[in-house]
């Protein structure tokens, strides 16, 4: 059976989100009266879903040919050479051997290895005494703080979730659904913590300072303080290493949650 | 021209910039932060990567200032979900539901993805059968979630409207184009 225009109307508005509260209730209707509207929305949704997902496989594909090109080394484990790597197998040195030079490597080879040990020895030097850049001792130690932190609600309303967004890491949606929940008298102090790093993940750095800030003003001898203080160091770390050198050895000495991370940034610094 | 930027206008070269900046920072997160191994944390980071520019096309994150922090944000929570999902799993006990899917995953003939498959298939000639110009609309606005300005402004159409009707007789011709090739193959 054919839709009337109104109906074929209805479905093209709730594609577009266009769909007034009237308007939306009439969808509800007939999606439970008639089987043809019904039908035709679900094959739409259906199609739709559908061609995304074909978009997604192919996105992923060509992303993941972008990601495993090249291998990278994490620390002392060095990741698998990549397949395209040359290698220079250790039996064939007829390719080290060059015109009338009599035995051994020839004397390019020499320098260029004496210019790599330089290298190489400047690198240890330069990591035994000046240490992991601020830049680097952030990367290592800042991560979002987990959403299960707390076994208690977050705010009296069970139905409520503010911390969906955050657990999915849409942190864009994180602020705009903490910014309000933080407002709700029976919310936890730790609602705000979750926001900072909210703001933090969206690059506002500036708003997270003063989040926590706050928090900790008001909740110094508290887990929800400790948080707070240790992110504040964080993003010290970024914008002035010196006072976050402080901050990062008051946390070790005071003893607490993030003491020993403290105390492993203030000698690293 | 910001990363972010290139991101929405489609650059398709932007993603393996996006790749570069993060991928040794984000891996190296995974690795020693949690409990990935190097291929998982691959996978992990490939994910983020396709949510990330999904978001920003979508117009959901506009201005991000540490573009490696907030990649690093998103590995991690990825990798806390799949992780969650693995326990769940793990501590599952044998349950009907579980034989179900089990005995489902060994029928040769699976009505459900029997009809998953029709229906990949289908849409995805039936946009193939579609004008350049269509199938960009519909990618835009359908696939990538863009708003009607974007759009208008990806296809130098003159304003949101133009791109809206354009848009609504494209969407049109694709489901006519299922319709017939559904009744063509059964």
């Amino acid at each position: 059976m054919e839709l009337s225009e109104k109906e074929t109307e209805l479905i093209r508005k709730y594609f577009d989100a266009e769909l007034s509260e009237d308007e939306s209730s009439e969808l509800e209707t007939l999606e439970n009266s008639s089987d043809a509207f019904r039908e035709e929305l679900l094959t739409q949704k259906a199609i739709i879903s559908s061609l995304k997902a074909q978009e997604k496989a192919r996105k992923m594909e060509a992303v993941k040919k972008l990601v495993s090109a090249k291998k990278i080394v994490i620390d002392d484990a060095v990741a698998e050479e990549s397949p395209d790597a040359p290698v220079i197998p250790l039996e064939d040195k007829s390719n080290l051997e060059v015109g009338s030079e009599p035995k051994g490597f020839p004397l390019y080879y020499k320098i260029a290895a004496a210019v790599v040990l330089l290298l190489v020895a400047s690198a240890v030097f330069y990591t035994q005494f000046s240490g992991p850049s601020p830049e680097d001792l952030y990367l290592s130690y800042y991560e979002p703080l987990d959403s299960n932190v707390s076994t208690r609600s977050y705010t009296k309303d069970e139905d409520a979730n503010p911390l969906e967004a955050y657990q999915k890491g849409d942190y864009e949606q994180a602020v705009n659904v903490l910014v309000r929940a933080i407002e709700k008298p029976d919310a936890i102090p730790l609602l705000r913590v979750y926001l900072g790093i909210s703001l933090i993940q969206t690059g506002r750095d500036a708003a997270a300072i003063e989040i926590f800030q706050m928090v900790y003003n008001e909740n110094p001898n508290n887990f929800t303080g400790q948080y707070a203080e240790w992110y504040l160091a964080l993003i010290e770390l970024k914008r002035n290493p010196k006072t976050a050198k402080e901050r990062f050895k008051k946390i070790a000495e005071q003893g607490g949650i993030y003491d020993r991370e403290a105390k492993e940034v203030f000698e690293k610094l | 021209m910001s990363l972010i930027d290139r991101l929405r206008k489609g650059d398709v070269e932007s993603l393996a910039l996006l790749v570069e900046e993060c991928k040794e920072v984000c891996l190296k997160h995974l690795v020693k932060k949690t409990t990935c191994n190097y291929e998982e944390a691959e996978d992990i980071f490939t994910e983020a990567v396709v949510v990330f520019g999904e978001k920003v096309v979508a117009g959901k994150v506009e201005n991000v200032i540490n573009v490696k922090a907030y990649m690093t944000g998103v590995c991690y929570n990825l990798w806390l979900n799949v992780y969650k999902q693995k326990q769940k799993e793990e501590s599952r006990e044998p349950d009907v539901e579980r034989f179900f899917y089990e005995y489902m995953d060994h029928q040769p003939v699976d009505k459900i993805s029997n009809l998953r498959e029709r229906l990949y298939d289908i849409s995805s000639r039936a946009i193939e059968s579609l004008s350049k110009n269509c199938k960009e609309i519909i990618r835009y606005f359908y696939l990538e979630e863009r708003s009607m300005t974007d759009v208008a402004a990806l296809m130098g159409f003159a304003n949101e409207k133009v791109a809206k009707v354009s848009k609504y007789k494209c969407f049109k011709r694709l489901r006519e184009q299922v319709a017939l090739l559904e009744q063509r193959t059964y």
